[in-house]
């Protein structure tokens, strides 16, 4: 997963100690070369998203466009329901309509370049967490993702706020290995912004959160206390700022609590029992074209790096895959029904794509790395 | 832009025989048969791709360390799969109401659609119609009135229904079926084959 040094031989049982002797670390690619390649990269993924153009869908996306239609023509008022409060995605779509008419490519401009954007964003995350390799493969396998290609070209949320949360991640780790205060406190203050607009988004992905604030306390000595009260501030002052806008609108600060809470109470019941066990009939289900042959990479990933999840990357990408599973899983209906989570559909694991193309990439990269290593012995 | 697998009415009813689907097991075959035709075939591609490559990885001997044969296993893997998957994957729902707003026209009367459908058509209208009117899924007792009310129009979208019931909205047998089964005084104005599943339909009633 990275270039092996004499301590990693001893932590990782993995590959053997004449393994390590000769393993060949992976030659640094040039600029040029990673340019070229994620730019083919993007290309074809362009490629595929336009292929697999969806436009309008007629589900949820409904109320996101409608919403965006009366902004653009200045009578939005939002009501009670979960769709309203979604302004992260709302405002783009309204710019959109504004801008270019309502026509099927303008409404789904925003998550399109959102969805190419990310290829880039991966391939960052990549090398900061892994290395070149890993990231480029990342790319090449979030330009593949069914799921993102089919979301690539629908007014939903999850693509973007998946985006942000990303984002968020690769910003605060940056800040932990900022040489200058400064550019500690700038890249954090990034990060809380990100995890804003991720939130407004989808209220949902507050859960990077905790996430973002264990990826900017490095092991390196330096307290990361500093950055992480910056990261809060920003979020903070963005959530207060939301909260003074409905009171204003609404007459209630409270308003997304109060719309979220409407919109779920009258939706019956899902028993814990009954939602946990849906996850693994959706998630592994070919049924679900768009997630499971992912799904199952996913899985053969973890357990193909389980005996080399040493380093502090290794485990904040694994608690992020996890984590947010968990959250998504258990406690969202803990705190029902301030997260609207009630139904299982695929399109909730864009919240842990980031984290399982990673862990995909490292075990292919890991796998090909084994292979070299055996060549050399 | 898509190459089609699984719009062949024709084989779905042959794979029905053949698995000797009857009663209930045959109306979810015909609500869900082409979804998995369609699943299967882009899972079932990503799979055998992936063995392919595995077993050359593993016959290939030293040529596998050089990062463009690997580079190529890869794209081989994942560009081919995504390729099948972005071309054969089911259309959505909108085609349908397309098709139902060039006819809209010729219907007098309020027309009734289901939540799905309405908001469809609003939007393909740019947000100026205001004859179609939502309920819901068409479940019972909506339905129930509207039959007995005798006026206007009805829209069943059989696919639509099923994406409503799916998503804990509940429609009726009902309003599924009464393109087939509809009762005295209603006639059907317009039918067509459903754009992603040949076995379901998509049609208007509308009161004599």
């Amino acid at each position: 997963m990275h270039e092996p040094s004499e301590e990693d031989a001893i932590e990782r049982p993995g590959l053997s100690s004449a393994e390590f002797s000769s393993a060949q670390p992976a030659p640094s690619i040039s600029r040029r070369v990673v340019a070229g390649l994620l730019l083919g990269v993007v290309s074809f993924a362009l490629i595929l998203r336009l292929l697999n153009f969806q436009g309008f869908a007629g589900g949820d996306d409904s109320a996101y466009i409608a919403d965006g239609y009366l902004v653009a023509h200045g009578h939005f008022l939002p009501g009670p329901n979960q769709w309203d409060v979604r302004t992260g995605l709302i405002a783009p779509t309204a710019l959109a309509i504004r801008l270019f008419g309502l026509h099927d490519w303008s409404i789904t401009l925003y998550p399109m370049l959102i969805s190419l954007l990310s290829i880039p964003l991966i391939y960052l995350l990549g090398k900061e967490l892994f290395d070149q390799r890993v990231g480029l493969i990342a790319a090449l396998l979030l330009a593949c993702f069914p799921l993102d290609i089919m979301y690539a070209s629908l007014v939903y949320p999850d693509l973007p706020a998946a985006f942000y949360g990303g984002l968020a991640v690769l910003l605060a780790y940056r800040s932990g290995k900022a040489n200058s205060r400064r550019m500690a406190a700038y890249l954090s203050a990034g990060c809380g912004f990100c995890l804003l607009i991720a939130y407004l988004n989808w209220e949902a992905y507050i859960v990077f959160t905790p996430i973002c604030m264990l990826a900017t306390w490095r092991r390196n000595g330096k307290s990361g206390a500093g950055r992480v009260l910056v990261l809060l501030a920003v979020l903070a002052i963005g959530l207060v700022a939301e909260c003074l806008l409905y009171w204003h609108a609404e007459g209630n600060a409270l308003f997304r609590l109060t719309a979220l809470h409407n919109h779920t109470a009258a939706q019956p019941a899902t028993s814990l029992f009954h939602f946990i066990v849906q996850w693994p009939v959706v998630v592994f289900n070919p049924g679900y074209p768009e997630v499971f042959f992912y799904a199952v990479l996913t899985v053969w990933a973890v357990v193909a790096l389980r005996s080399h999840i040493v380093r502090f990357e290794d485990w904040l990408t694994v608690i992020w895959l996890f984590g947010t599973c968990l959250v998504f899983a258990f406690a969202v209906i803990k705190i029902h029904p301030l997260i609207p989570l009630l139904q299982v559909e695929p399109r909730y694991l864009h919240g842990i794509q980031y984290p399982a193309v990673l862990l995909i990439a490292a075990a292919l990269g890991n796998l090909w790395q084994r292979a070299r290593s055996k060549q050399c012995v | 832009m898509r190459l089609i697998s699984w719009d062949s009415a024709g084989l779905l009813m042959r794979l029905a025989q053949i698995l000797h689907l009857h009663g209930s097991r045959a109306v979810w075959w015909q609500q869900h048969g082409a979804r998995l035709i369609d699943a299967l075939v882009i899972s079932g591609t990503a799979i055998v791709l992936t063995l392919a490559c595995a077993l050359a990885w593993r016959f290939t001997g030293p040529r596998r360390t050089q990062s463009a044969f690997a580079g190529g296993l890869l794209v081989a893997v994942f560009g081919l799969s995504s390729l099948v998957y972005a071309t054969v994957s089911l259309p959505n729902l909108v085609p349908n109401s397309n098709r139902l707003l060039q006819s809209l026209p010729r219907f007098s009367g309020p027309i009734y659609a289901d939540a799905g459908t309405a908001n469809i058509l609003t939007y393909l209208t740019h947000y100026h119609l205001r004859r179609v009117q939502s309920e819901v899924a068409l479940g019972h007792p909506i339905i129930d009135n509207l039959l007995v009310h005798h006026r206007g129009c009805i829209v069943i979208n059989q696919p639509q229904l099923d994406m409503l019931q799916a998503d804990g909205v509940p429609s009726s047998a009902t309003a599924y079926h009464l393109l087939q089964n509809h009762p005295p005084g209603w006639h059907v104005v317009l039918q067509f084959a459903a754009e992603q599943n040949p076995l379901e339909y998509v049609g208007v009633l509308c009161a004599h």
